[in-house]
């Protein structure tokens, strides 16, 4: 057991420094470590679930060791920012005042495709259209454009928009969910007066009714209401 | 901090667990290791009798512990150790000495590398 307990801190410190090494672009939204975990648990819990042969305790031991390890190092990386920036590294400016910063694309890894391509996943089409795009640690680009790009807002236009409310779903699926008709700050009769001004007589029959408190609603009648 | 420190206990709770678990296989290894040597010693003295007495014994101590090596061991492992002692008495009963002193350093050898695999050793971790 000790020995499963040292293997798996061992794999884990292991593949940690690999996929740190390995550089962002590897990365999808989860932080190095989290990457790590993810893809070991998985692969530990599954040998003792094909092999009945294998005591359960040889998956449980290395996936607590885990567990352990994600909590302690994670909370290791809120107190020492230090050890933060050695796990999950630094966020990379890879455009400057409209510049890419080659050397910084160089040590990323990053290649001017896999920017491209993140830059019209945030529908743009034009690299010189960005102003500042930094590398983010867990392998995602945020892009600022240039002021002039930006779309206009009802501000600038000098409009006025009324703010909507948070609507919350009040009926889903024919259940009326008494939380969020509190959070509205409304009951059942305020509920059964809507629902009778819309003809129905019970919430059963309602497939999906929300409301956001400042009047505005959703409504929509089940297609097939239980008999 | 909480969660920090419950973690940083489970650890040592596991490591703590393991060491034990070393000591109880130890344990257990060393007395069957003991009744063993007695078989073989038997075995050497033309006593087959004492050494299938012995081999008897050492079956009973171990299966007595089915309990707790089911839970630690590859089952793999816990059948082999089975197989090494059920020949030790098949080679006594059959009344031939030297096949039974065989047996019994097979024996032997299968239940120390069942205890030493658990030890934390370099070997054993890579």
């Amino acid at each position: 057991m000790a020995i499963v307990i040292i293997r798996t801190l061992i794999l884990y410190l292991a593949i940690v420094v690999s996929m740190r090494v390995m550089g962002k672009r590897q990365l999808g939204e989860l932080a190095p470590a989290e990457l790590v975990v993810a893809v070991l648990m998985s692969d530990l819990a599954a040998h003792p679930l094909q092999d009945l042969g294998t005591p359960l305790i040889y998956g449980l031991v290395p996936v607590l060791t885990l567990l352990c390890c994600e909590i302690l190092i994670s909370g290791a990386i809120l107190k020492f920012a230090r050890l933060r920036t050695l796990i999950c590294g630094q966020p990379g400016m890879i455009i400057k005042n409209g510049r890419i910063i080659q050397r910084e694309m160089r040590k990323s890894r990053y290649t001017l495709d896999e920017l491209a391509e993140r830059l019209r996943k945030k529908d743009i089409t034009d690299i010189g259209a960005v102003r500042y795009a930094i590398l983010e640690t867990d392998g995602t680009v945020s892009a600022f454009p240039y002021p002039e790009e930006l779309p206009l807002t009802p501000r600038q236009m000098g409009i006025d928009v009324s703010a909507p409310g948070f609507p919350v779903p009040v009926i889903c699926d024919g259940r009326v969910i008494d939380k969020n008709l509190k959070t509205l700050g409304r009951d059942r009769s305020w509920l059964g007066k809507r629902l009778a001004a819309r003809g129905v007589k019970d919430a059963r029959d309602v497939f999906l009714f929300s409301a956001d408190g400042v009047g505005n609603e959703f409504f929509q009648r089940k297609e097939f209401p239980p008999k | 901090m909480k969660k920090e420190l419950f973690a940083a206990i489970l650890l040592a709770a596991l490591f703590f667990g393991a060491l034990v678990n070393i000591r109880v296989l130890d344990s257990l290894g060393e007395s069957i290791t003991a009744i063993v040597d007695d078989a073989e010693r038997a075995a050497r003295s033309h006593d087959l009798d004492g050494a299938a007495q012995a081999a008897e014994d050492a079956t009973r101590l171990w299966e007595s512990r089915s309990g707790y090596t089911h839970l630690v061991l590859r089952h793999s492992v816990i059948e082999d150790v089975s197989d090494k002692l059920g020949d030790l008495a098949k080679a006594a009963y059959a009344g031939n000495p030297g096949e039974t002193v065989g047996a019994a350093k097979a024996a032997r050898s299968r239940i120390e590398s069942m205890a030493s695999i658990e030890r934390v050793r370099a070997g054993s971790i890579f």
